[in-house]
């Protein structure tokens, strides 16, 4: 089944996630990152240029899964099977430092929708856009997830 | 210690980072911790009825790995963009290696940057994820 084109510009509704030092202790922990600056705001502090903890690079991921629930629930309302769904790529642009007791308010949008024959049959490809602000009504992090639809 | 821009020529190679091997319960603890519970990463019998033999990796946990070795390498506050393709699954068992090598030096509203190709790979040399990032990196004599 086509997944529904109306979608393409579309955006859904926004979302939030409080970000604290716990959560980003976790995340680096489950990478096997022991980097200080993720753990110990003194050691952020001796390293140039940190105000304290910071978040990962990685970690805008979390808005997404925490947040809305990935791209699964956007996927099922453009009429896609989400069995089907892998991650195809995804890609970060910075624009501040993500720190604890930020609240990241992240709105996402389809870029595009397209389809493309391959040596394993059909694909969908879907491009989502999220633009993340936090408290201060800053851009943060601007993320593009591909997802691909085999 | 400090990298500066002018330190950098094409080519130049990041330190490469080898992680431990992956393990079931780093996909547990990855799927608590970033929100991604796709039982394909933490229920054995879902992902073999799926054809894949076994629990994977999140590609977003690869991707993870890759930073580890860029904010060891320059740490956070100069990533200005971090982008990946995923081109193959990891699994537990496997251990990543992360390398990279400047392609490109850039100045762009008003930072100097260095482009970098990044990869990561296993111990047989697959590779599970190809990327790039850039860095905003300061002049010697600033």
């Amino acid at each position: 089944m086509a997944l529904d084109k109306s979608f393409v510009g579309k955006a859904f509704a926004p979302f939030t996630f409080e970000v604290d030092k716990s959560k980003i202790r976790e995340f680096a922990q489950a990478l096997g990152d022991e980097n200080p600056i993720f753990f110990n705001d003194a050691a952020a502090q001796e390293a140039a240029g940190l105000p304290g903890i910071v978040a990962p690079p990685t970690f805008p991921t979390v808005f997404k899964m925490w947040g809305e629930g990935g791209s699964s629930p956007h996927i099922k309302a453009m009429g896609g099977d989400v069995l089907r769904l892998l991650h195809g790529g995804e890609a970060y642009e910075y624009y501040g430092l993500i720190r604890p007791g930020d609240v990241i308010t992240g709105q996402t949008q389809v870029v595009s929708i397209e389809e493309k024959e391959s040596r394993s049959g059909h694909l969908d490809i879907v491009v989502f856009q999220t633009n993340y602000h936090n408290q201060r009504g800053e851009l943060v992090v601007i993320a593009r997830t591909t997802i691909v639809l085999r | 210690m400090t990298i500066y821009f002018d330190d950098l020529s094409m080519g130049d190679e990041l330190p490469s980072l080898t992680t431990v091997p992956i393990t079931e319960t780093q996909l547990v603890r990855y799927s608590g911790a970033s929100g991604d519970f796709n039982p394909l990463h933490t229920v054995a019998h879902v992902a073999e009825a799926a054809g894949l033999g076994g629990v994977i990796a999140h590609g977003m946990l690869v991707m993870g790995l890759m930073g580890r070795a860029i904010t060891a390498w320059v740490g956070v506050a100069p990533l200005r963009q971090f982008g990946v393709r995923f081109t193959g699954i990891a699994k537990p068992g496997h251990v990543i290696i992360v390398t990279g090598k400047v392609v490109e030096k850039l100045e762009v509203e008003g930072e100097h940057r260095v482009r970098c190709e990044v990869s990561a790979v296993d111990q047989d040399g697959h590779q599970k994820v190809q990327g790039s990032f850039v860095v905003a990196l300061p002049l010697q004599d600033e």
